[in-house]
């Protein structure tokens, strides 16, 4: 009986995400300092519409393709994020965005629609072209896998708000750093272990 | 990832199962198993209250809280600190000198009755059967995630794998296994953070994100009534938390408790901001998820490096295992101790006690499960709902029953019923209309226990002076 109580706590105090991102496909090609973003998006009960988010990245310019003036479509700037506005179309929708970003590449911005994602059941994938070889592919974000020579693919369960890739730059990234640390926490705790264990021996 | 979490996982339970059996070799009678023959210092002490109290109710239930709500949740941890901070003064030194070995020894010996301890018992058995169910759940949102592994299978091998751990050892090796998993945790979550600011685009930028995309996340999604009343479910019950005190039993004495109090309050400072951090920055990056839930999976393993990644994942794990270790030795000790020891076969023998206490946890692990599975609720609900009950029926009796001798035993039973029913009936009645009274279900329990505690001990008969003297410095004259 307690137990029942927790679907009424639940539904005071979350209101829960409208839609179903059914397919997402992103498809990012990288030329010079321009990231093209081709970006497709299936989105099932949006309601009467579905609002899409991507955040607005220091150190970049993002242009939107013409289709933008679509009347269905609305975008909005705003401090620290792009907001795009789709009206629904009925039990589904689908969306086809296109859009260029300029200057810092560290982080591409993806458009994430307010309808999530079902682990086993949508489908997200992106892909990216063009990628630099001094941009490894080891701490970014999505994980990114690649066959031969083909394009970087990531199939995350969730469609992230950024591709995250790692600025050229001197000295360790973050991420590098941080798994550094883990190493290092591992063999300090280890030597201290030891070595208090030692003392312990020693005194007894 | 999934290779470097496998590698990072072995090396972790071969050094906590290495534990265990050197534990077991360790505990020769039912105050070794329960008790770790009263040995363990402040800092492992506290490392070990913090562990406990830490829990997948953490790293998933309140990563995925400040996902959902951004900073507002934070607050609740002021009373969890309160709640900590009377433990400190009011409770835990006085437990310590008593010395029982559970808390329903206590209930009993204060109020001089044996059905008083015996319903706290079973209120016990029940109420933490319920955290069990959040803690499952947890674990199997975290394999489904991350591995795609059926919930009840992942359910299946955490029973296992902590029941073994806490049926070798006891609280002895649950002491030292919660200190490395304390360590573990702090390192996995401090590293966390930086990492994923880095990807966010750092604080301001990810602070007009969030701002941009729903105000209430830097500002206030939950009102003062709401935060009060989860304060308030947290902070009453980890005043008067069973599986805490416990562990009080197991330290060297009353002044390592207090130490003890303030190592953990330490390490949930810490956590707090981190946890805080890393739901918040989650959003940023995963802005929408089908549940908060699985906030703090998605984040190990979609956006971590895999060592850090790998060394969260088992971070969860070992708050999930902890939690589900403490409360496994809770609710066996409830049934072996308590009910099967004091009230079936008093006249028990030490080893025929502590073959009780491991089978009652092998089958009180099992139970959970089942309703793990139907998934009631987010893992935090759960959590809370738990809490809810904890405060109405144990914080009257415990903190108000330490400092107030003319409770009695009639009145620590009517406040026990009274506080649990009381919660119960206001959730399935006046909880619905929250949002225009801001009265909660924590709050109606706790009145009622406190007031049926103070009137009926008015009218019924005094504790004898024998039963309060270890409580109270001078017995009555």
């Amino acid at each position: 009986m307690t137990l029942l109580a927790g679907p009424l706590l639940l539904a005071l105090i979350a209101a829960a995400p409208q839609g179903s991102l059914q397919d997402a496909r992103v498809r990012i090609a990288i030329v010079g300092d321009t990231a093209h973003v081709d970006a497709r998006y299936r989105i099932t009960d949006p309601g009467d519409s579905i609002r899409l988010h991507a955040p607005r990245v220091a150190g970049q310019h993002t242009a939107f393709d013409h289709r933008f003036d679509d009347p269905r479509l609305r975008l909005d700037t705003l401090p620290g994020l792009f907001r795009l506005t789709a009206l629904g179309e009925g039990r589904g929708i689908t969306l086809n965005l296109r859009y260029s970003v300029r200057g810092d590449l560290s982080r591409i911005p993806l458009f994430v629609p307010e309808a999530p994602s079902t682990p086993g059941q949508s489908r997200v994938t992106i892909l990216v072209d063009g990628l630099a070889p001094d941009r490894a592919a080891r701490f970014v974000v999505p994980r990114f896998t690649r066959d031969s020579r083909g394009p970087w693919r990531a199939t995350p369960d969730h469609l992230p708000s950024v591709v995250a890739l790692v600025k050229p730059a001197r000295g360790l990234p973050v991420p590098a750093l941080a798994q550094w640390s883990v190493l290092l926490i591992a063999f300090a705790g280890t030597l201290a272990w030891l070595l208090t264990h030692l003392a312990a021996r020693r005194r007894t | 990832m999934t290779a470097t979490f496998f590698v990072v996982a072995g090396m972790y339970f071969t050094a906590i199962f290495g534990i265990s059996i050197w534990s077991y070799f360790r505990t020769a009678d039912e105050v070794d198993f329960i008790a770790a023959g009263r040995s363990i210092g402040p800092l492992v002490g506290g490392a070990v209250l913090a562990a406990t109290q830490i829990s997948a109710g953490t790293f998933v239930g309140t990563v995925g809280r400040h996902y959902l709500a951004g900073v507002s949740w934070w607050y609740v941890w002021f009373g969890v600190w309160a709640g900590w901070l009377v433990s400190a003064f009011w409770v835990a030194p006085k437990l310590r000198r008593f010395g029982a070995l559970t808390v329903p020894d206590y209930i009993a010996v204060r109020f001089g009755s044996k059905g008083a301890g015996a319903l706290a018992g079973a209120l016990i058995v029940v109420s933490y059967t319920i955290y069990l169910v959040a803690q499952f759940q947890a674990g199997g949102e975290i394999a489904l995630t991350v591995f795609g592994m059926k919930p009840l299978t992942a359910m299946l091998i955490l029973v296992a794998s902590t029941a073994v751990y806490t049926v070798l050892g006891g609280v002895r090796s649950s002491s030292y296994i919660e200190f490395i998993q304390m360590l573990i945790m702090v390192s996995a979550l401090v590293i966390a953070v930086p990492v994923l600011l880095h990807y966010a685009g750092g604080i301001t930028q990810a602070r007009h994100f969030l701002d941009s995309l729903d105000p209430r996340l830097t500002s206030g999604f939950y009102g003062w009534k709401e935060i009060l009343a989860f304060s308030v479910s947290f902070g009453f019950a980890i005043a008067a938390a069973p599986y805490e005190m416990t562990r009080y039993y197991s330290m060297r004495d009353e002044r390592t408790v207090r130490r003890a109090i303030y190592v953990a309050i330490g390490f949930q400072v810490v956590i707090g901001v981190s946890v805080l951090g890393i739901g918040m920055l989650t959003r940023v990056l995963f802005p929408t998820l089908s549940s908060q839930d699985l906030a703090s999976s998605v984040m190990a393993f979609e956006i971590l490096p895999p060592l850090v990644g790998a060394l969260l994942l088992v971070a969860m794990l070992s708050a999930i295992m902890s939690t589900v270790n403490s409360i496994l030795l809770v609710v066996g000790a409830g049934v072996a101790h308590d009910l099967y020891g004091k009230l079936l076969r008093p006249e028990a023998s030490q080893e025929h006690l502590v073959l009780v206490n491991r089978v009652s946890i092998f089958v009180l692990a099992l139970i959970p499960v089942y309703f793990a599975l139907q998934k009631y609720g987010d893992v935090q609900t759960i959590v809370v709902e738990q809490a809810k009950f904890i405060a109405s029926f144990f914080f009257v009796p415990v903190v108000i029953g330490l400092n107030w001798r003319r409770g009695t035993a009639a009145g620590a039973m009517a406040a026990m019923v009274g506080g649990f029913l009381a919660c119960l009936a206001w959730e399935f009645t006046g909880q619905r209309g929250f949002a225009s009274h801001g009265i909660d279900a924590v709050e109606v329990g706790i009145a009622v226990s406190l007031i049926l505690f103070v009137t009926v001990s008015r009218f019924t008969k005094p504790v004898p002076d024998q039963n309060l003297a270890v409580f109270f410095h001078r017995p009555r004259g």
